[in-house]
């Protein structure tokens, strides 16, 4: 890490942070279910957890002055490899279908990537170790920035925005995309009731990530929630 | 002369049966969200739907603390009580569901005797 301190972080750079881990701890467990079924959705979700930390962490590099060269760098070895993996098997799906289609037995393991499609499967054994490694590799670099910043945080005293905020305003931006999601009418209620949910969670001494894990959490289900006020509505119009 | 319409029942699904049997414990008791959550022992996005529904069905009733939020430099809790209906309905509706479970696992119960 450099010898420079970082700047001090406001909330957004810090949620800008979460997001791009959130996106790689998203992104390891599907490289890792590829050992179990070799599936091109995987890996195309695995592109995009690892675009969305992409875009974040260069932003961030750009405007902040952060040193996330490291992280960057890993991150776009990550995803090099796993789009050199999902052209692969687009190709190898391509070239299986052209061979010949009386042979069942050969093309129904070609398309069957679970144990047994042994074929398919050896093609890319390889190519998925790499994948593995390179999104652990990015992994690192960022568990490692983390532990950078938070001890710099340490030495550098209480000079941060958030250390006179009692609530993440991470936390609360997430918290009031999902009151987005809900009718107009409604939106004031519920703005007021789960902000008062995140005070509550600051009051008892929750983390920031206890706080964003919450928010999150309503945000997930907040189409289900503007579902129930509708329809709670039309039954009192029609009552 | 045509049968009363029976009201409408919020589907069982267990957070919701874990949301009213919290709820139940104490049926006369104002709960606020984070609360509700605890008791229930599920995640606030999920309790927020559920108190909806029930809400809209008449089972439940809220209603905002009584507290100046500008003076006291923060939100309002809202909070939330079984209706009298609501709890009547909340506990045969609880029994029910659980006499669903027990009878379509085991063994059906067959009169003594020896009749099938």
């Amino acid at each position: 890490m450099s010898a420079t301190p970082p700047p001090p972080l406001g909330e957004t750079a810090r949620f800008k942070l979460e997001v791009v881990r959130a996106s790689l701890d998203r992104a390891l467990p599907c490289t890792l279910d590829l050992y179990r079924v070799l599936d091109r959705s995987i890996v195309r979700d695995v592109i995009r957890y690892l675009d969305d930390a992409l875009i974040l962490a260069r932003e961030l590099y750009v405007g902040r002055n952060l040193d996330l060269g490291r992280v960057i760098i890993a991150l776009d070895l990550a995803r090099d490899v796993a789009l050199a993996l999902d052209r692969d098997l687009g190709g190898a799906l391509v070239l299986l279908l052209d061979r010949d289609h009386t042979r069942d037995r050969d093309l129904s393991q070609a398309l069957d990537p679970s144990p047994g499609g042994d074929i398919f499967v050896d093609l890319h054994r390889d190519n998925r170790q790499e994948l593995v490694e390179r999104v652990k590799a990015a992994l690192a670099r960022m568990v490692e920035l983390e532990t950078y910043l938070s001890a710099e945080g340490k030495v550098a005293g209480s000079s941060r925005e958030r250390s006179n905020v009692a609530v993440s305003r991470a936390a609360a931006r997430v918290a009031a995309w999902s009151v987005r999601v809900l009718p107009s009418a409604d939106r004031p209620r519920y703005d007021e009731e789960f902000r008062r949910e995140l005070q509550d969670l600051a009051d008892t001494d929750a983390g920031r990530r206890a706080q964003f894990r919450h928010a999150v959490r309503l945000l997930n289900r907040a189409v289900s929630l503007r579902r129930a006020v509708m329809k709670a509505r039309s039954r009192r119009a029609v009552s | 002369m045509g049968k009363g319409k029976d009201p409408p029942v919020p589907r069982m699904t267990q957070a919701t049966q874990l949301v009213l049997r919290a709820l139940l414990a104490e049926p006369t008791h104002e709960f606020y969200g984070l609360q509700i959550c605890e008791a229930a022992g599920l995640p606030s996005g999920t309790i927020h739907p559920i108190l909806a529904r029930l809400e809209g069905l008449g089972w439940l009733e809220s209603r905002w603390e009584e507290i100046d939020p500008a003076e006291e430099g923060r939100p309002r809790r809202r909070y939330y009580r079984l209706t009298d209906d609501g709890a009547e309905n909340a506990r045969i509706t609880l029994a029910q569901a659980g006499t669903r479970t027990t009878t379509q696992g085991g063994l059906r119960p067959r009169p003594a005797g020896g009749a099938a």
